[in-house]
């Protein structure tokens, strides 16, 4: 199992679109990707689950990810929010 | 979970028969339906600013569900409208479900946090509800829809 908290940088927050990217990263791993945030855990695989945190800009969110491919699932994923979802501010 | 669905929508907010079966002939007539209540709207901008939603990526969620979105500098507050279609749309969802229901949010764009705030509030709502989208549909009033998403809430919280 990994662990790592991260910041939201992008302007938007973890929005539909961002949160689409997210799944999209997420389901090309195989390890299960969950997202927690105030206390709340829900599935990283799911855009529903994910819009109900409401992650807006400067929030922080915690991924615990568990699986053979664990290590490469958190760096592709850190590295999405990081990049700002590829978008602009 | 502090916002609600049920709180944010209110009974001049819910269009219970869509007319139009196309993606964008549903959309035009849920913005011409909420230029009635916000005037302040302008129509064929926030038309637009959907449809290039929609096509960045559908907004169908799955399920029978949709939730077309956009910012415009138009509106002053959040609005959300509720849209009904009983025969379902063909709103491109990647589960090749036809959306019957759709929850049309529009918000000014200097706030993210509201918008980000009303997704949520929707995602709550329908992600553990299997049968929702029935039971809106089988409503007969406007009044039956609300506390049909009303009971859900509450059911959610318990």
């Amino acid at each position: 199992m990994k662990k790592k908290t991260v910041k939201i940088k992008n302007k938007l927050g973890l929005h539909a679109r961002a949160a689409v990217k997210f799944v999209n990263m997420a389901n090309r791993f195989a390890s299960s990707i969950k997202i927690v945030k105030d206390g709340n855990e829900v599935d990283g695989k799911s855009v529903l689950g994910i819009l109900t945190l409401a992650a807006v800009q400067g929030s922080e969110i915690e991924l615990k990810i568990c699986g053979r491919d664990e290590g490469m699932a958190m760096q592709a994923l850190n590295d999405l929010i990081n990049d700002k979802f590829q978008e602009k501010e | 979970m502090t916002l609600k669905v049920s709180h944010l929508l209110t009974n001049d907010m819910v269009l219970l028969d869509l007319e139009n079966d196309s993606r964008e002939g549903v959309i035009k007539e849920m913005v011409s339906f909420l230029k009635q209540r916000k005037k302040s709207i302008k129509e064929k901008d926030l038309y637009e600013r959907l449809i290039q939603r929609e096509e960045l990526g559908s907004t169908a969620i799955g399920e029978g569900f949709a939730i077309p979105h956009c910012k415009v500098k138009s509106v002053r507050e959040l609005s959300i409208l509720l849209g009904i279609s009983r025969k379902g749309v063909d709103f491109r969802s990647q589960d090749n479900k036809r959306s019957h229901v759709f929850f049309l949010v529009v918000s000014p764009p200097d706030n993210p946090s509201v918008n980000l705030q009303a997704l949520a509030a929707i995602a709550h709502l329908i992600r553990k509800s299997k049968h929702l989208v029935k039971k809106i549909i089988k409503a007969k009033n406007i009044n039956e829809v609300l506390t049909v998403i009303q009971d859900e809430e509450e059911s959610l919280n318990e």
